[in-house]
């Protein structure tokens, strides 16, 4: 008997901004995996965490943490900008974020954003 | 033998989109709870011959994610991520679902 699969997943390719972009989603019932490449690389590791205290306006303020790859000021704003959204839609579940990217502007993060969007699993 | 996999599933989370040729796989194993507590990283070292591994999340103590990873790497001589989420730690059982993500990778080598 085949049984329905534990974790759905959904996967993206697409041109943003000139830059061949891969993007797979993945819903575990305890977190999020988010795999977005420019490289065919799984490139640096990021857990975003959300904070069940929040911050003043009532939402829950989240936790960077790069567990693999180069942790600078720039790597922390591109995840949370990213994927602050899924953690938000999810039911302020834990997002774990990999990203290998060459457009690191702000346009090109927000329609990295939109392409995540496509790929709801959450 | 072969049953208890046959409960299980491989979760191969590349689909293809992480070029091999990087030298990079991940690989999420995943128990019937479908959750990711853990994930460890190995890859093959010039200066060794066993995978240098490491543990990113969860507890570190815990050595099965780490250990499949350092397996597979040595197999495949990429970098593999790995999640292993299943109670059963039983060393057979461990040998079956590695033979199954071997299985796995020899049928869809498109997709590791």
């Amino acid at each position: 008997m085949e049984a329905g699969p534990i974790v759905t997943s959904k996967q993206r390719e697409e041109v943003v901004h000139g830059v061949p972009t891969e993007v797979v989603c993945t819903a575990f019932s305890n977190s999020v995996l988010v795999v977005v490449t420019q490289y065919g690389k799984m490139g640096t590791i990021v857990y975003v965490d959300p904070n069940t205290i929040g911050d003043n306006v009532g939402r829950p303020s989240l936790t960077t943490k790069v567990l693999l790859g180069k942790d600078e000021p720039l790597v922390h704003v591109c995840a949370k900008n990213l994927v602050a959204f899924v953690s938000q839609e999810a039911g302020n579940k834990p997002v774990l974020l990999a990203m290998a990217l060459k457009d690191k502007t702000m346009e090109g993060i927000q329609a990295l954003r939109e392409v995540i969007r496509s790929c709801q699993v959450w | 033998p072969g049953e208890p996999c046959a409960e299980l599933r491989v979760c191969s989370h590349t689909e293809g989109c992480l070029r091999s040729g990087r030298g990079l796989c991940l690989l999420g194993w995943e128990g019937k709870s479908g959750k990711r507590r853990r994930l460890a990283v190995a890859m093959c070292s010039p200066r060794d011959s066993i995978p240098v591994a490491a543990s990113l999340l969860g507890d570190p103590s815990d050595t099965a994610s780490s250990c499949l990873a350092q397996r597979l790497a040595s197999k495949t001589k990429k970098q593999i991520f790995v999640s292993y989420n299943l109670q059963n730690t039983d060393s057979n059982f461990t040998l079956l679902i590695e033979n199954r993500i071997k299985e796995e990778m020899t049928a869809f080598p498109d997709k590791f």
